[in-house]
């Protein structure tokens, strides 16, 4: 299927109506332009998510429907006393806290070292951007090989210059800084070309006059390139947000939400309660209070957004 | 200014710039070294791979990619993936077009509530939508077909979110020189509002490609031929129920992983040019 | 340029790619008369060609019959699928089932009883019944008395060792856990160690959980009372104050992934607890560095508390009568002796039936340990079969990294993991 003849083709059959003569902002087919979108998500992904919403009232039997009772908002009541979901609450805070700073700031600082060209740096923009080309599965299961205590790459690091070996995957302090790392490493050259491009559309005039008022690197970067990348910086925040709450395969692969919960966020609490141990209806309760959570999270930083802008 | 002090500033930003080069260097070898263990890993003996303390340099044991390429239909399933993704991002791109276009263009009630419930449908926690898809796509009958990889993912809220914010800041002139040309609204987004948003378009493909790339349950759950899986179905006949052949996967990784990372390398100026226009887009 | 230049490509190559897959998949429709289809994990090293293999002899001497395999890369990723195919209403005909899970299939209606297949006509003659290891057969029945599993993979565990460096020590293969403890604190020194474990964790249960419940039975502990589990029994308790002292003592190492292996293999650790299915990987880890040895599972007060790991498969009650047939007749080829056999030697699974046995002769000679882990089957126990043990186990597994991490208290920890075990009973 080619893009342009679909397109085509959807034009014919618009214009055949007339449309053309209604001027390019009418809105009088503007649904049309959307259904083919919203289709997809009505069958796909809004349909199951209203059944998901009507499941969370029951205790529903997954295998035998027939089976299932309504509890009405038990399953909300069990939720909000159970410990494992506030621990799950804390786990993602911290999860997504470090993964959306450390895209950012990490993300924007190579960024910046990488923005002027030369073979150096086109060699390290493409070691930066590889990670995130790897199939996740594949590379997390790798790097549960890295953080081995015993054979681990990392620790053997650690043990030339006679630090202690840590136990990365299996002691509560350090398994998540290690899903973090893992994250990063191979999340942020997504990061990385974003702001690269955002870098690229950054005022050089603006830059040079700074440079010739003697302006030091450090305040080019802070009164001259911020300012000038706060949509960008938002738009990065947004995103990796979303993606960050919503990480699942990692988590899986590298600890399995262990040791004790530590990396049990309510994304993975949720696979757990819903999967492992068929608490469908309250799988469902936890994915409701999820969604507010996000949407009410997102409206906020729009709302920031908004107001910088 | 006098030479002198364009002398200093010269060697200042030179300085700075050679410093800066090496702080570059170390990131980028902190990136690849995972890379260059895999590698190494995947030239060694399982017995160098369990040695203490570990070995640095790669062995010659290329017997770990003949077994691991026969240990499944590699090209196969990297034909697959690659036809899926393709096909997922070639449909969100058309899908992505016309709502972007709508939200971003045309004026009519209700836009903006609209647009705000587009970005909700990214706040759905995906892991509760499996079964309840695996039971809408057994009912259309798309199970461990294409379809059921490509169609689900076929909408994506990224991609009309950033073509929106493109659109809008497109100049009013544009419009206005569209209408006095006659065009209609399909012809106006295919021959002047698509190919501007060409680099928008360029990193919308590759968070889909990415993604689609990425994806691990669902293939599983929803395929069960061979013919129509993705790659991952290979990747994991090396981490099985009673061990990790860490040799094999790793000579797994480089091979799979290698053909896109030549195909990034070709194309990785334009992908940060389209990255750039599309953050350019996000200022209006 | 032409502004669409690579999505015109993009999307040539998907459509080539479409075309030729249409054109590969249009050539595998022939006649029989029943298809029946299996739904397993079986995907990796020799697994997948020997179960290729048992169904394509199973084909020829069925012509009736043909078997599709749909293969998953791991046990929770078939759990969810079987999961969902049940809930579409779709399932497949049999599938692999640990306990826990057939006894939430049965619960739902949605498999079916073997009794009728096994006791009728064309069912397994007393004599043959009683071939099959006791473990392995108690193994088949859920608490309602009735058939409603039939044993495919299964394996328990065993003793691998360094023989070198316990002969080197001047040390004897430790036969009850008492003597494992004193050998294990004597290998510990010089940075080296004496086993390397996985606790699991709640979602996903491990190695060092089952060794709980192995060390817990030899104690004279219990999991399971009266349809109740019992996670803090004297015997479980002891269990893990065992392996608290083990920890604390240098000699047992926590890890992920397999750590046991990985551990025996490096010529680090001396031994290695773990299922005889893994023996081609701990073969594999230890490249002939040096001679790695077979040894049953200690004992304690009560003998031997081997706990049997490995699924059973199950008959969805979806099917028609027809697939049934032929389902059962799948079954129980698979368990044939001459086929039993074949996948144990090909895998590491072990024969489902001492019938099995003289037709394994050559093999056991060159593999002594299969005889021993065989033997193993008549004492051990598989996961009880109660769908609440699912979270039984996943505490168990948070108590022991409780213990074993943090420094917990045995006794309080298994309190709390039986706390939460009855609530998942009462719960449903």
């Amino acid at each position: 299927m080619s893009v342009d003849g679909a397109l085509a083709s959807t034009a014919a059959t618009v214009s055949r109506r007339g449309a053309g003569r209604q001027g390019i902002r009418s809105g009088r087919y503007s649904l049309l332009y959307l259904s083919p979108a919203l289709l997809i998500f009505l069958v796909f992904t809004i349909g199951p998510a209203v059944f998901v919403l009507y499941i969370s009232f029951f205790d529903w039997n997954l295998l035998n429907t027939s089976l299932s009772r309504f509890v009405g908002v038990d399953n909300y009541r069990h939720l909000f006393s159970s410990s494992d979901f506030w621990h799950s609450i804390v786990a993602s805070v911290y999860f997504v806290g470090a993964v959306v700073g450390g895209s950012t700031v990490l993300g924007l600082g190579i960024a910046l070292l990488l923005s002027s060209g030369g073979f150096v740096r086109r060699i390290v923009r493409l070691a930066v951007l590889t990670p995130y080309f790897t199939p996740l599965v594949a590379t997390s299961i790798v790097w549960v090989w890295i953080f081995n205590p015993q054979f681990g790459l990392l620790d053997a690091l650690l043990r030339i210059v006679h630090l202690n070996a840590i136990d990365w995957l299996d002691t509560t302090t350090w398994a998540m800084p290690a899903l973090i790392v893992y994250t990063l490493w191979h999340d942020l050259g997504f990061t990385v070309i974003i702001f690269l491009a955002g870098l690229a559309v950054v005022s050089n005039e603006l830059r040079e006059a700074a440079r010739v008022d003697g302006a030091r690197y450090r305040h080019e970067i802070r009164d001259v390139i911020l300012p000038q990348l706060t949509q960008t910086i938002l738009f990065v925040v947004v995103i990796t947000t979303i993606d960050s709450l919503q990480a699942f395969t990692q988590i899986y692969t590298m600890t399995k939400g262990g040791p004790l919960g530590a990396t049990t966020t309510t994304g993975f609490l949720l696979y757990q309660e819903s999967f492992v141990f068929y608490h469908t209806g309250f799988g469902a309760a936890i994915a409701v209070v999820l969604f507010i959570v996000i949407a009410l999270f997102t409206l906020l930083q729009l709302r920031l957004q908004r107001r910088q802008a | 200014m006098s030479l002198a002090a364009v002398r200093t500033a010269l060697w200042r930003k030179r300085s700075r710039r050679f410093r800066s080069g090496l702080v570059a260097l170390a990131v980028g070898i902190l990136f690849a070294f995972p890379f260059y263990w895999v590698l190494v890993t995947s030239l060694s003996t399982t017995t160098q791979v369990f040695q203490f303390p570990p070995n640095f340099l790669p062995g010659g044991e290329v017997g770990n990619y003949s077994r691991a390429w026969s240990e499944a239909t590699w090209v196969r399933f990297f034909l697959n993936t690659v036809l899926i993704a393709g096909a997922t991002v070639a449909l969100v791109i058309v899908t992505s077009l016309l709502a972007g276009f709508a939200l971003g263009v045309t004026r009519f009630r209700g836009r903006e509530l609209c647009f705000f419930g587009v970005l909700s449908i990214l706040m759905i926690p995906k892991v509760v939508l499996l079964i309840p898809d695996y039971v809408v796509l057994h009912e259309l009958h798309w199970l461990d077909t294409y379809w059921c990889q490509i169609v689900p993912w076929g909408a994506s809220v990224f991609g009309i979110f950033l073509l929106r914010q493109f659109f809008r800041s497109l100049p009013q002139e544009l419009v206005e020189a569209a209408e006095l040309d006659g065009a209609s609204q399909l012809q106006f987004l295919r021959t002047v509002a698509a190919p501007l948003a060409r680099p928008a378009l360029i990193t919308i493909g590759l968070y889909i490609f990415i993604g689609s790339w990425n994806s691990f349950l669902w293939p599983f759950i929803m395929t069960s031929s061979p013919s129509v899986q993705p790659i991952e179905v290979g990747l994991s006949s090396f981490f099985g129920t009673n061990g990790t052949d860490w040799t094999g996967l790793s000579a797994a990784v480089v091979f799979t992983t290698l053909p896109i990372m030549i195909v990034f390398m070709l194309s990785q100026k334009r992908l940060v040019a389209g990255a750039g226009a599309t953050t350019g887009g996000l200022k209006g | 340029m032409h502004p669409h230049r690579p999505l015109v490509v993009l999307a040539a190559l998907a459509t080539a790619g479409a075309l030729a897959a249409v054109a590969a998949g249009s050539t595998a429709t022939a006649h029989k008369t029943v298809t029946i289809t299996f739904m397993e994990a079986m995907s990796s090293g020799k697994q997948k060609p020997a179960l290729d293999l048992l169904t394509q002899r199973f084909e020829r001497t069925h012509p009736g019959i043909t078997v599709n395999l749909i293969a998953e890369p791991n046990y929770g990723v078939l759990q969810q699928k079987e999961q969902a195919a049940v809930a579409a209403g779709d399932p497949p005909t049999i599938g692999q089932a640990y306990e826990n899970w057939a006894a939430a299939f049965a619960d739902a209606k949605a498999i079916m009883p073997l009794d009728s297949y096994v006791n009728g006509t064309n069912g397994l003659t007393k004599a043959q019944q009683k071939q099959f290891w006791k473990g392995v057969w108690k193994d088949l029945y859920l608490p309602d008395g009735k058939i409603w599993m039939w044993p495919f993979n299964k394996s328990d565990y065993v003793m691998y060792y360094n023989a070198d460096k316990l002969q080197k020590a001047g040390l004897a293969v430790p036969k009850t856990w008492v003597d494992f403890a004193k050998v294990a604190k004597a290998v510990t020194k010089n940075g080296d160690w004496a086993w390397s474990t996985d606790t699991g964790t709640l979602a996903a249960p491990a190695d060092g959980g089952i060794m709980w419940m192995a060390i817990t039975r030899a104690f004279g502990g219990t999991w399971v009372v009266d349809g109740k589990p019992t996670l803090n029994s004297k015997g479980g308790v002891k269990a893990m104050e065992f392996l608290k002292d083990l920890k604390n003592h240098g000699a047992l190492q926590i890890g992920t992934n397999y750590p046991g292996e990985t551990a025996l293999g490096a010529g680090r650790s001396a031994f290695d607890l773990s299922t005889i299915a893994g023996y081609p990987y701990e073969l594999g880890a230890v490249g002939g560095k040096f001679t790695m040895k077979v040894a049953e599972l200690p004992t304690g007060r009560n003998g031997e508390g081997n706990s049997m790991q490995g699924t059973n498969v199950v008959l969805f009650s979806h099917a028609s009568l027809a697939q049934r047939a032929a389902a059962w007749e799948f079954m129980k080829f698979l368990t044939e002796p001459r086929q039993t056999a074949y996948w144990s030697e090909e895998t590491g699974y072990l024969p489902v039936t001492q019938a099995a046995l003289p037709a394994m002769k050559g093999f056991i000679k060159t593999h002594p340990y299969a005889q021993v882990a065989a033997q193993s089957l008549q004492v051990a126990r598989g996961n009880p079969p109660y769908a609440w043990w699912t979270t039984a186990i996943g505490e168990v597994s948070t108590a022991l990294q409780a213990v074993l991490d943090n420094g917990a208290d045995p006794k309080a920890a298994l309190d709390e993991a039986q706390a939460k075990a009855m609530a998942a009973v009462n719960g449903g």
